[in-house]
């Protein structure tokens, strides 16, 4: 089995605000083994994180909303309930600055849109400790 | 491009799903179906199909009236399909301080759902800190006048706190299952379900124990004399199909044809 810690999948939560690319995504992943849930809003997202416990959450840095950087509150929501899950930004506008911001709230990796799946996945292999 | 949203979702005909879980009043003679209580579910298949995540959202997303009103449209019209001694719905404190139709839209919809307003609890939820307590109370009075008995949720826990039991003064507190799981084994939460008990005869308001789920703490509480148990040791949420298929006695009975 892919993607597994001892037969258990990974969970995943993939935070993106255009469907097209929360299907992609989630498709891919599934096929490769993780266990995977979307959520299209920061509010979606945020009530997601309060319930599961993912082993790893890719969020997209700017969400539908107001401040551009909503992608920074599902980061600093993952580190105040799960300081373990590991992090990926995906930004498509990203300044240094942002980035800096990012990295400097314990993000894991943070990536340019837009990236190829098989290198998201190579983010997530290394991250989770494990080959898939 | 405006994409459709889980609240979009949750809000369309047919978004909000109802399960209903019995309270049972246990007497020397066994046990009876007390009420149900009317617990709402998101679209199936979405994120909000869990109700923890569809509340936790709706909160976050401050929409905490619209939905209520949903889940209460969804939950008279679905309790039709049983024959309840009584029903429990739920609404959020800041939906009754914030909707001042609240009651009036209640009355609307138990015309027209044929139900007896004196056969319903309206199980009061409070996540928040700060609401208007001005505007609540009038909205408590507002649905108690309809004939509507009131029930405060979760009690012990969060902002359901011995103010609230005071200002709202419930026909009915739902003690938090934090103070049940467990109590056969802990003290201190025995010692606070006996507490609670004994205020609550106090008070003159009925007991319910939420979140029953082991024979060693069912016979915690009702050793300390709370008699109306909700929770898995007797059943747990169901559909109106499946609650059927468990409590036969809740079919209703058709002339026939």
């Amino acid at each position: 089995m892919l993607a597994t810690t001892q037969h258990i999948p990974h969970r995943l939560l993939v935070v993106d605000d255009e469907p097209t690319v929360l299907f992609a995504m989630s498709e891919y992943l599934t096929v490769r083994g993780f266990r995977v849930d979307t959520a299209a809003e920061l509010e979606e997202a945020l009530a997601l994180i309060a319930h599961i416990d993912y082993s790893a959450v890719i969020a997209d840095l700017r969400l539908t909303g107001t401040t551009n950087t909503e992608g920074l509150e599902v980061v600093a929501a993952v580190r105040e309930r799960s300081p373990g899950t590991r992090i990926v930004l995906h930004s498509g506008y990203g300044s240094p600055e942002l980035e800096r911001e990012a990295l400097s709230r314990n993000v894991d990796v943070v990536l340019h849109k837009p990236t190829p799946m098989a290198r998201i996945v190579d983010c997530l292999t290394r991250l989770l400790g494990g080959a898939l | 491009m405006s994409h459709t949203t889980l609240l979009d979702r949750v809000l369309a005909p047919g978004g909000i799903r109802i399960h209903f879980q019995p309270a049972y009043e246990v007497s020397g003679h066994g046990k009876r179906v007390h009420s149900l209580e009317c617990l709402a579910r998101g679209p199936a298949g979405t994120n909000a199909a869990s109700a923890n995540v569809l509340f936790e959202y709706v909160r976050l997303k401050h929409k905490e009236a619209e939905v209520d009103r949903a889940c209460i449209s969804a939950a008279l019209s679905a309790s039709r399909e049983l024959n309840a001694p009584r029903l429990g719905i739920n609404a959020h404190a800041c939906t009754l301080a914030r909707d001042p139709r609240f009651a009036e839209f209640l009355s609307t919809e138990l015309q027209q759902n044929g139900i007896d307003p004196t056969c319903l609890t309206l199980e009061i939820l409070e996540h928040g800190p700060a609401l208007d307590s001005l505007s609540f109370l009038a909205a408590i009075e507002s649905v108690r006048a309809l004939g509507v008995r009131i029930a405060l949720d979760d009690v012990g826990v969060g902002e359901s706190n011995l103010r609230m039991l005071l200002d709202t003064r419930p026909d009915y507190i739902k003690l938090d299952r934090y103070f049940v799981h467990g109590a056969s084994a802990d003290r201190g939460r025995r010692a606070v379900l006996e507490a609670m008990a004994l205020l609550a005869r106090r008070l003159g308001a009925s007991i319910v124990a939420e979140g029953v789920e082991l024979a060693g703490d069912l016979d915690c509480v009702l050793g300390l004399g709370i008699r109306l148990i909700q929770g898995y040791v007797f059943c747990p949420a169901l559909s109106p199909a499946d609650l059927l298929q468990r409590e036969p006695e809740l079919r209703v009975q058709r002339p026939a044809a």
